[in-house]
């Protein structure tokens, strides 16, 4: 039976505070990342609830653990990072008798969390951590998917933003359940209804609900890629997989860089977290592997280029993922390789952590210079059940537009495309507010336009930006509730007057149906 | 196609932004001056051609699924 236990205030000491605790797989390498990235986010102090009846591994213990030999413990501890040299039990007491100022610096300190499983083969849990800061606020970080996550502590609320990651145990969850798990944690199913998100044990038993191919959900074993979306659409979501075009020797095909790039970073700016399918590789070692992308470091716009359209993500290097072998957000660079073809060629991810922010925090992390390069081959996402456009055809049907546009200009301009899957009320509240941030005159004109000259349109909107350099020039808001045919648009927003003309030459031609005209210029 | 880092570096010189990060008041004069975009010696027929056809590049965003890629076991 337990007892009553208090809560404990220390120094965060690299040394013991998580690489003590034990792993499994490639030792070190999850308490090591993670006490390099809180050095980086300068870690100072710990909160320990050394009590915590944490939901997930409650239904992993349901699952497998709680009929184990071994007895395992159904309690877990749940320790809170926080910067600054503030917290102590004196200053939580305060906050907890609703001191403001105490509040507040408990707050702006706050690293988040991780919950300490009692498990000694997988002792990482449900981890959340905040982002550290971007320093490149011109082309910052897109990181979509985070969400706030909210603990209570003693009735005091502690709020971080990012997404959730976990260690495989291999008893209930693989590296594709891990992956799925933290896929649907995302932001963009905030707004879905009926989207509650699934424990890890669910997801094991939806992924061989309908497709088991005679194998027990528990101990975990890997996922295949029916089973992958056989468990999006067990949640009530629809599974959306590409597969990559370029072939290579005696493997399954990759991705080429801009294929890649683009279709992942549409899948982010969207708010859909993107699971990565392909192979770890080690000299001549070869094992496969999922994890999830939930970032990535914008790149400059394509410069114009006459007669072509060029997709603005396509030249994306960094991306942000949370790898069950490592932890949340690591920074990965897309490095490529020949493929097959002459001229081809086919991405490979390979860990580059960021420059150090706490002198010596790389030290603690044994993934630099050492952990395998990723060869991706499925790219998976789950999007809400009324969005029935791939993200891919979208992004096909935006560069013929795209190129039709530059074909009207006699091949004498060229231009940048971008794509993103937006809900409705995204669209007409934050993102038109961003675009129009200071013409409030012309905010309210396009908001009025499209909600009286626009046939009523999707819940999800396919929108395709089109620009000459980092300039937009027009967006053309597109069904996503059709077949993936080049339909109509439901309507084209002109934000540079010489558009008009062309799209209008486009239209007449029968080459592509803008819909419903909406001037911003 | 050119999504390469060479072709984007030279604006990389210059603060720039995404198509998505980029809000009305933040616009550079960098636009090609001329009154009109629309050449109107393209013919109708290249139009449409240009928008109906596939190509290498759109082609990548339409490849098929093998019954093989689904069977692959990531664990």
């Amino acid at each position: 039976v337990l007892g009553p236990a208090s809560l404990d205030f220390r120094k965060f000491d690299p040394s013991k505070e998580l690489v003590g605790l034990p792993n499994c797989g490639e030792p070190g390498f999850h308490a090591g990342y993670l006490t390099s990235y809180l050095l980086d986010l300068k870690v100072t102090n710990v909160l320990e609830e050394q009590q915590y009846f944490d939901l997930d591994y409650l239904s992993e213990f349901a699952a497998f653990y709680g009929t184990s030999a071994r007895g395992y413990s159904n309690v877990c501890r749940r320790r809170h990072f926080f910067s600054g040299d503030v917290l102590n039990r004196a200053l939580f007491q305060a906050a907890a008798g609703g001191d403001a100022t105490a509040i507040d610096e408990l707050h702006k300190n706050y690293l988040g969390f991780v919950v300490i499983r009692p498990t000694p083969a997988a002792s990482f849990g449900r981890t959340v951590l905040r982002w550290y800061e971007d320093l490149n606020p011109n082309l910052p970080r897109v990181t979509t998917p985070s969400r706030p996550y909210v603990c209570h502590v003693a009735g005091t609320t502690l709020t971080v933003d990012g997404l959730a990651w976990q260690q495989q145990d291999q008893a209930v969850s693989a590296c594709a359940t891990v992956a799925l798990w933290t896929m649907l944690h995302s932001s963009a199913f905030d707004d879905s209804h009926a989207h509650a998100i699934p424990k890890i044990a669910d997801i094991a038993r939806y992924a061989h609900r309908s497709v088991s191919m005679g194998k027990k959900a528990f101990p975990a074993s890997g996922l295949n890629a029916f089973q992958v979306c056989g468990a999006i659409a067990e949640c009530g979501l629809t599974p959306d997989l590409s597969v990559g075009s370029v072939r290579v020797p005696d493997l399954a095909p990759g991705f080429s860089p801009s294929q890649f790039a683009a279709s992942c970073a549409m899948l982010i700016r969207s708010g859909y977290p993107a699971l990565l399918g392909g192979e770890l590789i080690s000299g001549q070692q070869r094992t496969l592997h999922a994890v999830t992308a939930v970032g990535f470091r914008q790149c400059a716009p394509p410069a114009s280029t006459p007669g072509q359209a060029d997709l603005q993500d396509g030249a994306v290097t960094t991306f942000y993922i949370h790898d069950d072998n490592i932890g949340p957000n690591a920074r990965f660079e897309l490095t490529s390789e020949p493929g097959a073809a002459p001229g081809s060629r086919y991405v490979l991810l390979k860990r580059a952590a960021p420059a150090e922010r706490f002198t010596g925090s790389h030290g603690y992390d044994g993934t630099i210079g050492r952990y395998h390069a990723f060869r991706p081959t499925h790219i998976v996402a789950a999007l809400p059940d009324p969005l029935r456009l791939p993200p891919a055809t979208l992004q096909r049907h935006a560069l013929k537009v795209a190129r039709g546009l530059a074909k009207g200009t006699a091949n004498t301009l060229g231009f940048s495309v971008s794509c993103r899957l937006v809900h409705l009320t995204a669209f007409f509240e934050a993102e038109l507010a961003k675009l129009f941030e200071s013409a409030p005159a012309r905010l309210a004109s396009v908001r009025m336009a499209l909600a009286e000259t626009v046939a009523p349109m999707s819940l999800y909107l396919g929108v395709i930006r089109i620009g000459i350099g980092d300039q937009p020039v027009l967006d053309i808001l597109v069904d996503t509730t059709d077949s993936d045919r080049l339909h109509p648009a439901f309507c084209h927003i002109v934000h540079d007057k010489r558009m008009v003309a062309l799209c209008e030459g486009l239209q007449n031609a029968g080459a592509y149906d803008f819909g419903a005209k909406i001037d911003a210029f | 196609m050119s999504s390469d880092n060479t072709s984007r570096g030279a604006m990389e010189a210059s603060p720039t932004r995404s198509l998505w990060d980029n809000p009305r008041s933040t616009w550079k004069e960098q636009l090609p001056e001329r009154e009109h975009f629309r050449d109107p010696n393209v013919t109708d027929a290249a139009l449409r051609e240009a928008v109906l056809k596939d190509d290498k590049q759109t082609l990548e965003f339409a490849t098929p699924i093998t019954a093989e890629a689904l069977t692959f076991t990531f664990g």
